[in-house]
C-alpha cells in the first residue's frame, strides 16, 4: 500500500514537473492563440467592490490590474512596479508601472483613444472602496486607514494609523483593491460590474448570467497574453462539470472537486490536479456560553468522544489532511501535533469527564441525563454532502458514550440565522484557511461571536499580530492564538480538507488560483498546447 | 392582472422573509473571511436591517415605476438578471415542446391505432421509461455519452454561431422532454382510445367513411383536447421548472436564478421571479383557451 502511494506521488510529481515546462517568462510564447475555458460553479458581476465570490474575482484580476499580486504566496509587482515602506509600516509608498493603458475598444475609451492609469486612478479606486460601506474593503484595512495620495502621476502614498500585518494575505488586505477607471464607473455607474473596464492582461468581452464571461487579450499590457481568449463557464452541477472536464469541454475546472473524482483524475494522466493551497478545517462550534457546554469538561469530552480523523479521512478521501486549528500545514499560524494533544479520539476519558461532571445514566436505559433528564443535544448541519455524513457520524459516537445527538439539517441559510440566534446546541463548521480566516473567525466580533467565542487573550494576540511585520513574532502569536483557542474552547476538530481543482494536461506554465486567477504576469503565461488538445 | 400582481408579490415577500437565513452572511460569510462587523454593515446599507413593512412598501412602490429593485446576490438590477435569461427559458421550454410534438404525440396515435401490436408495447414502454426516469440522471447519462463517449454534441454552454447553438440545444432539449413525452405519449393514446369508442365515431363507421378519415378528421381533434390541457400545463411548468436540466447542462434560465435565489435569500429575485412566473402562466392559460376554440369550434360559442 505504501508502495503503492509512493509510485502515485511520483507520477503526480512527474506530471506535474512536465506541466511546468517551458515557461514563457519572457514574452515568448510556444504557441500562441487559443481559448482557455475555465469551468467555476458560480459566477457573478465584475465589481470589485462589491464582488462577494471567489471564482469572480478570478475574472476582476485579469480585467483589472491590481497594485500587485500574489504569485506562491508573495506579492509581486503588477500595476506598482514597486514600492517602499516605512520602518514603522505606516506608510507605503507605491511606484505605478509607466506606460499602462486603459482598455479600449469600448463605449468608455473607443479604439486608440485610451489613456494611461495613473495614481490618481489608484487613489480614486481605494477611495471608492473606502467610502463606499457596502464595499468588501476588510475590517483590518478599514480600520487603519489614514489617507491615499497621489504626489505625482506615478506615485502612490498610503498612509496607515498601524501596520497591517495582513496587507498581502491572499482574502483580505489590498489583495482585492482592483484599480478602476473613474470614467467607467462614471458611465456605467451601478451596472459596472457587468462592464468592466480595466487595465488588465485581458479584457472583458461579454457577460451572460449564469451561462458565460468571455475575455480577450489586451494587446497593449506589458506583457502579451499567450492566451486569445478566456471563457469562464458557469457550471453549477459538479458531477456534469467534471464529465466537461474530461470531455474537454472546458480546460480547468477551477471550483472545489470532490474528495471522489480528486483520485479519479490523479489517476488519469492526461490530468493534473491542482492544491489550492490553503487547506480548509471542519470542525464543531458549540454554545460556549451556555450550560453544559461553559464547562470546558463537557467541550472536552465532546472532542475526544469521536474518531475525528477517521471521520474526516473517510468523508474527504483523498483531500483528507490530519491536523487541528484553522491554519493548515504550510500556513501561517500551523501548529503541529494540535490534533493528537487536544483532539485525540479517547472515548474513555470522554466518559470519564462527563461521569466527574455528574453527566450520568441514573436510570438505566443507557443515556446519560442532565438536569433531570435525558441530555439530547442538536447538532446543526447544511443540507449538501458530506455535512449529513458528519451528522451522521457523530450521533453514532455520541451514542457509543451514551449521549444522544438530534439531527437538524436544514439547508446554509437556516443554518446561518439559528447561529446568529445563538441557539443552543453544536454546529458543523466547515471554510476558513489561513491567517485572514484565523481573524474572521476567533477575532473580535468574530463569525462565531453570537455563541459565545469571546476571549480577550486570543482578541489580543490576533490583534497584535495583525499589526506585527516581523514574520517570526507573528508567526509565534499566530500559534499562540491557535493553541490558544484548542485549550480554551477545545472546539472539536475532524481535520483539514485541501481544495484541489482539475485541469486538462494541454493547459501549459499554470498553477491554478488561490482567491486570484495569474494567467500572464512576469513569471507565468498560460499557454494551450493545442497538437495536444 | 391587477389583483393577481398584489396578491403575488405580497404572499412571495412575505413568505420568503418568513424563511430563518440572511442574505448578506450567507453571500459574504465563508467565501471571503468577513467578521460578523463587515457583514452588519453591508446589511444596514443595503436596508436590510429596515422593518419588513417599509422594505415591502419600497418596494412596491419602485415596481409601480417599472423598477424591479436590485439583487442583492449581483448587485445588478433584478429586471436585467430576469431578461438576461428569460429567452434562453422560452428557447429552451419551446425546444423541448417541439420535440413532444414531432415525437411524442404521432407515437401516442400510433399506439391507439395499433392497439395490443408490439407497436403498443414498445411505445408504451417508452411512456413508461419516460415518465419513470429522473431528469438529472437521463442529462448526465446524455453527457457520457453523446458528449464524452462518443464525442457528437456538446456537453455544456452554448454555441456562438446559428448551427453551434442548435448543436448544444439538443442534449438539454432531449433531457427536459422526456418526461412529457412519456406523458403526453399515454395521455394521447388513452385519448384516442376513449374516443374511437364513442357513439359518433360508430356512427361515422356505420356511415361508410373510410378509417382513415374516421380517425384523422373526427376522432384526432376531439382527442386532443386532454393532450392540449397537459401540454400547455407542462409548458407553464418547463418555463420556471427546468431547473434540474439547467443546471447539469449549465444552461442560464429563469428558474435555476430563481432557486439560486431562494437558497441565497435574494429576496427581490425570489419576489420577482415568482411574479414573473404568475404572469406567464395566466398567459399561456389564456393561449390555450383560444387554441381550444380552434380545435373544437363548439367551445366558442359556450
Amino acid at each position: 500500500m505504501k508502495i503503492r502511494s509512493i509510485l502515485a506521488l511520483a507520477t503526480l510529481v512527474f506530471v506535474l514537473a512536465l506541466s511546468i515546462t517551458p515557461a514563457a517568462a519572457d514574452g515568448h510564447c510556444p504557441q500562441e492563440g487559443g481559448t482557455f475555458t475555465i469551468g467555476v460553479d458560480t459566477f457573478l458581476p465584475m465589481d470589485p467592490n462589491t464582488a462577494a465570490h471567489d471564482w469572480t474575482f478570478y475574472a476582476i484580476t485579469n480585467i483589472n490590474s491590481m497594485l500587485f499580486r500574489i504569485e506562491s504566496g508573495q506579492p509581486v509587482g503588477d500595476l506598482a512596479e514597486s514600492w517602499d515602506i516605512t520602518d514603522d509600516g505606516t506608510v507605503y509608498t507605491w511606484h505605478i508601472r509607466p506606460g499602462m493603458m486603459w482598455h479600449d475598444g469600448n463605449d468608455v475609451f473607443p479604439e486608440g483613444e485610451s489613456r494611461e492609469v495613473t495614481a490618481h486612478d489608484v487613489v480614486y479606486s481605494i477611495y471608492r472602496q473606502y467610502d463606499d460601506e457596502s464595499s468588501i474593503m476588510a475590517a483590518d484595512l478599514r480600520n487603519l486607514f489614514v489617507s491615499a495620495e497621489a504626489t505625482d502621476d506615478h506615485t502612490v502614498v498610503l498612509t496607515l494609523s498601524g501596520p497591517d500585518a495582513i496587507m498581502y494575505d491572499k482574502a483580505r488586505g489590498l489583495t482585492f483593491t482592483a484599480i478602476v477607471a473613474p470614467e467607467a464607473i462614471e458611465m456605467y455607474g451601478d451596472d459596472y460590474g457587468l462592464n468592466p473596464l480595466g487595465s488588465g492582461p485581458f479584457e472583458f468581452v461579454s457577460y451572460s448570467p449564469d451561462e458565460e464571461v468571455v475575455l480577450r487579450a489586451n494587446e497593449d499590457y506589458y506583457i502579451d497574453p499567450c492566451l486569445d481568449e478566456v471563457i469562464f463557464r458557469v457550471m453549477p452541477d459538479v458531477p456534469a462539470a467534471m464529465i466537461a472536464l474530461e470531455a474537454g469541454d472546458i480546460d480547468w475546472w477551477g471550483s472545489v472537486t470532490p474528495g471522489d473524482d480528486v483520485g479519479r483524475f490523479q489517476d488519469n494522466e492526461d490530468m493534473t490536479v491542482l492544491n489550492f493551497g490553503c487547506p480548509v478545517a471542519t470542525r464543531l462550534y458549540m454554545s460556549v456560553d451556555k450550560p453544559p457546554f461553559d464547562d470546558v469538561r463537557f467541550r472536552k469530552a465532546l472532542s475526544h468522544m469521536k474518531d475525528g480523523n477517521a471521520i474526516n479521512a473517510a468523508l474527504r478521501g483523498p483531500t483528507h489532511v490530519k491536523g487541528a486549528g484553522t491554519a493548515g500545514p504550510g500556513v501561517a499560524g500551523y501548529v503541529e501535533g494540535l490534533y493528537d494533544e487536544y483532539h485525540s479520539y479517547d472515548p474513555e476519558l470522554a466518559m470519564s469527564l462527563m461521569d466527574e461532571m455528574g453527566i450520568v445514566d441514573t436510570d438505566g436505559d443507557g443515556l446519560r441525563e442532565w438536569d433531570g433528564s435525558n441530555l439530547e443535544i442538536p447538532m446543526f448541519a447544511w443540507n449538501s454532502d458530506p455535512a449529513p455524513d458528519y451528522v451522521a457520524a457523530m450521533v453514532d459516537a455520541a451514542a457509543q458514550v451514551g449521549l444522544t445527538i438530534r439531527p437538524e439539517i436544514a439547508d446554509p441559510g437556516t443554518n446561518n440565522a439559528r447561529r446568529l440566534d445563538g441557539e443552543w446546541g453544536i454546529y458543523l463548521g466547515q471554510g476558513w484557511c489561513g491567517e485572514g480566516g484565523t481573524n474572521a473567525l476567533w477575532g473580535r466580533n468574530g463569525w462565531i461571536s453570537s455563541l459565545g467565542y469571546e476571549d480577550e487573550e486570543i482578541f489580543d494576540l490576533l490583534d497584535k499580530s495583525a499589526q506585527n511585520l516581523n514574520e517570526e513574532e507573528r508567526e509565534a502569536q499566530l500559534q499562540a492564538a491557535t493553541t490558544r483557542v484548542a485549550a480554551l474552547y477545545f472546539e472539536p476538530a475532524f481535520g483539514f480538507f485541501n481544495i484541489f481543482t482539475v485541469k486538462n494536461n494541454y493547459v501549459k506554465d499554470f498553477f491554478g488560483g488561490e482567491w486570484t486567477l495569474n494567467l500572464a504576469t512576469d513569471d507565468h503565461n498560460v499557454w494551450i498546447n493545442e497538437d495536444e488538445r | 392582472m391587477i389583483p393577481l400582481v398584489f396578491g403575488v408579490t405580497t404572499v412571495t415577500f412575505a413568505l420568503i422573509h418568513l424563511i430563518p437565513g440572511d442574505p448578506v452572511e450567507l453571500m459574504m460569510s465563508n467565501t471571503r473571511q468577513m467578521t460578523q462587523e463587515e457583514i452588519n454593515r453591508i446589511r444596514d446599507k443595503l436596508g436590510l436591517n429596515d422593518p419588513l413593512p417599509v422594505q415591502y412598501v419600497r418596494y412596491v412602490t419602485n415596481l409601480l415605476k417599472g423598477d424591479m429593485g436590485i439583487s442583492i446576490r449581483s448587485r445588478s438590477p433584478v429586471r436585467y438578471e430576469i431578461e438576461q435569461r428569460m429567452p434562453d427559458t422560452i428557447i429552451l421550454t419551446l425546444s423541448s415542446i417541439s420535440l413532444v410534438l414531432v415525437f411524442a404525440l404521432p407515437l401516442g396515435i400510433v399506439s391507439a391505432l395499433k392497439r395490443g401490436t408490439w407497436i403498443d408495447t414498445a411505445s408504451m414502454t417508452f411512456a413508461l421509461l419516460g415518465v419513470s426516469i429522473p431528469q438529472f440522471w437521463f442529462g448526465i447519462m446524455l453527457m457520457l455519452i453523446f458528449g464524452l463517449h462518443l464525442d457528437w454534441l456538446p456537453t455544456v454552454g452554448q454555441g456562438k454561431t446559428p448551427i453551434e447553438f442548435a448543436r448544444s440545444l439538443v442534449l438539454p432539449s432531449v433531457a427536459l422532454s422526456l418526461s412529457l413525452m412519456g406523458l403526453v405519449t399515454r395521455m394521447e393514446r388513452s385519448s384516442i382510445l376513449e374516443v374511437l369508442g364513442l357513439d359518433y365515431v360508430r356512427t361515422a363507421h356505420a356511415k361508410g367513411l373510410g378509417a382513415r378519415q374516421v380517425n384523422y378528421r373526427h376522432a384526432l381533434p376531439n382527442a386532443m383536447i386532454p393532450v392540449l390541457t397537459v401540454i400547455s400545463a407542462q409548458f407553464a411548468s418547463l418555463l420556471g421548472g427546468s431547473v434540474v436540466i439547467e443546471k447539469v447542462f449549465g444552461w442560464p434560465g429563469i428558474g435555476r436564478l430563481a432557486v439560486d435565489a431562494i437558497f441565497a435569500r435574494d429576496y427581490l429575485v425570489v419576489t420577482n421571479t415568482v411574479l414573473v412566473f404568475a404572469v406567464m402562466v395566466v398567459l399561456v392559460n389564456l393561449a390555450t383557451d383560444i387554441l381550444y376554440s380552434y380545435i373544437d369550434p363548439r367551445i366558442r360559442f359556450q
